[in-house]
């Protein structure tokens, strides 16, 4: 470290960094808000802008590892009922297939 | 390709992908309880290695479905006649089992301070590719005849199943303070799995060989098949289920004692008979329990009888399956490995508990298919031999199912046996795809080439 280094840091120069880049991104992120307020007034862009913000919106709010997990639950325990429920009506649809494939032949007898 | 290729690959598509939804929510669950940080975890194993846990569980995924495809492959090469839901209900029972597992061995290893027991979804996926391994060996090699052969020696299979018993009674691993098991270089082997076949293909032997000359005599009103005939079949009968009883295991000799009541059932058609032999099971029963000898019987009354005052296991249980609801917990969200054994004896709580009522009945509904395509396969099949052999093997599976389910839900005494597929046991595994691949084979025409 250099004695000038030192000399700014012994004056609290340190904090000046941190402050500086969080007013930078502070006055960034105000000109990206400002630039898409402004987008989503103009006719072209407004509505579609509007509607992705809420769609956005309800995606954060809902896309939460709680909810996949229950989501992907529910879909693992009602797949399994519906191969069950699967398996169950081929084998009726083959009995009953069965059933008039022999009334057939006794009919053509 | 046929219908029945196209229903078997049909079905078995749609269980893999239930399977792989299995593995993903088990995935999910490592993360909702520890972060991402958990799927790269090391898990330690002693002979394996380190391995991660989203490696493993894609890894146990594709190793299940190329089993299952490959056994698809060659059973509808050897028999393309055979059933087509057998092989789809048995892969979606192991895959379930197998994400039970996956799910379960963490915390098992936890509970009991074994950090060997985090390796028991990989043996169990190492069993369940040779299980599959067996199903097609079984498919390619055996035929009708071949198993014909090995009735004709019936009274020899008795003999060895009650020598293989004795044998691990003296020279068998002990685990838990019970020999059970015998050791075969790094693998051990549950004798009684590979008994209770060996007895169910003696009594179809006999059935089917002695059946019709079995007269009935009518003693105090009863039609009974008579002494001289049946007189040798209760001997064998004793033979074999006594070794197994004084062994103190108890499940696979009420197991086997009731497939031989579906077996005699069939072979003489007296109901008579299997009423009588009910009525001294109970008899028996009851005279063990006041008696107190052996000691297990009393035990696991109690256990049945008063829950709340014996021991803790079905209390366990039961609160794990009343905690389950409708829909379940969701899958790593319950805590049933506070229940003692819960990887191999107790997975129907577990099932109850993390996937409700909803997924319980949807395994009982499978069951239920397996076990009436059995008895279709049974009734179907030209060969009197075969066809009794096909109801013996597919009452083994439902008289397992029910046991098992009963006293796990608090209705029969707790007998500790698997459950079919699903629950932690190699040579129960391997067996249970042996016998799949008998019941495929009785089900095809090919049986009788």
């Amino acid at each position: 470290m250099t004695p000038d280094q030192a000399a700014r840091r012994a004056a609290g120069g340190t904090a000046l960094a941190p402050l500086a880049s969080r007013t930078c991104f502070a006055l960034g992120r105000a000109v990206v808000r400002l630039a898409f307020l402004v987008l989503a007034l103009t006719r072209r862009f407004g509505i579609p802008m509007i509607v992705g913000y809420i769609a956005w919106r309800v995606f954060r709010a809902t896309f939460t590892l709680h909810n996949v997990f229950t989501v992907v639950h529910l879909l693992y325990v009602t797949a399994g009922a519906a191969f069950a429920a699967l398996a169950a009506e081929r084998i009726l649809q083959e009995k009953v297939r069965a059933g008039r494939h022999a009334e057939e032949e006794d009919g053509s007898r | 390709m046929n219908d029945k290729a196209r229903t078997e690959k049909k079905l078995l598509g749609f269980t893999l992908l239930v399977t792989a939804l299995g593995f993903l929510i088990v995935v999910l669950s490592f993360v909702e309880r520890g972060g991402l940080g958990s799927l790269a975890g090391r898990v330690k194993g002693p002979a394996l290695g380190e391995f991660s846990t989203l490696p493993l569980a894609v890894l146990s995924a594709t190793v299940l479905a190329a089993a299952a495809w490959g056994s698809h492959l060659v059973v509808r090469r050897a028999l393309p006649t055979a059933d087509p839901y057998l092989l789809p209900l048995a892969v979606f029972l192991s895959g379930l089992g197998l994400v039970l597992l996956f799910r379960l061995a963490p915390d098992v290893a936890r509970a009991q301070d074994d950090p060997r027991l985090r390796l028991l979804a990989l043996k169990q996926l190492a069993w369940t590719v040779l299980g599959c391994a067996t199903f097609c060996g079984v498919a390619v090699l055996v035929r009708g005849r071949h198993l014909a052969a090995a009735a004709e020696h019936k009274y020899l299979l008795v003999v060895f199943s009650a020598l293989l018993i004795a044998a691990t009674a003296f020279f068998g691993v002990e685990r838990n303070g019970r020999r059970l098991w015998i050791g075969l270089g790094p693998l051990s082997l549950q004798t009684v799995e590979v008994v209770k076949v060996l007895l169910v293909l003696f009594a179809a032997g006999f059935f089917h060989q002695e059946g019709r000359y079995i007269e009935h005599r009518r003693v105090a009103g009863l039609r009974l098949p008579g002494i001289s005939h049946a007189g040798p079949f209760l001997a064998m009968a004793g033979l074999a289920l006594l070794p197994i009883f004084f062994q103190g295991d108890l499940g696979p000799t009420l197991l086997i004692y009731f497939s031989f009541l579906a077996l005699i059932y069939v072979g003489t058609g007296s109901r008579a008979a299997v009423c009588l032999a009910l009525s001294l099971f109970l008899g028996a029963a009851t005279v063990a329990y006041v008696a107190g000898y052996p000691a297990v019987v009393q035990a696991r009354i109690d256990m049945w009888l008063f829950p709340f005052s014996h021991g803790e296991t079905i209390v366990a249980s039961l609160w794990s399956i009343s905690a389950g609801g409708l829909l379940g917990l969701g899958i790593g969200r319950g805590l049933p490995a506070g229940i003692p054994v819960v990887q191999s004896d107790f997975n129907f709580a577990a099932i109850c508990e993390e996937m409700g009522f909803v997924g319980a009945m949807t395994v009982l509904a499978v069951y239920a298919l397996l076990l009436l395509r059995g008895f279709r396969a049974a009734r179907r099949c030209r060969d009197g031999f075969l066809g009794i052999l096909a109801i013996g093997l597919a009452s083994l599976f439902t008289i397992q199912t029910l046991m098992i389910v009963g006293g796990v839900t608090g209705m029969l005494p707790m007998t500790g046996i698997t459950l079919p597929f699903i629950s932690y046991g190699g040579t129960s595994i391997v067996v249970s795809w042996a016998i799949l691949g008998v019941l495929s084979l009785v089900s095809s025409e090919e049986a009788e080439a």
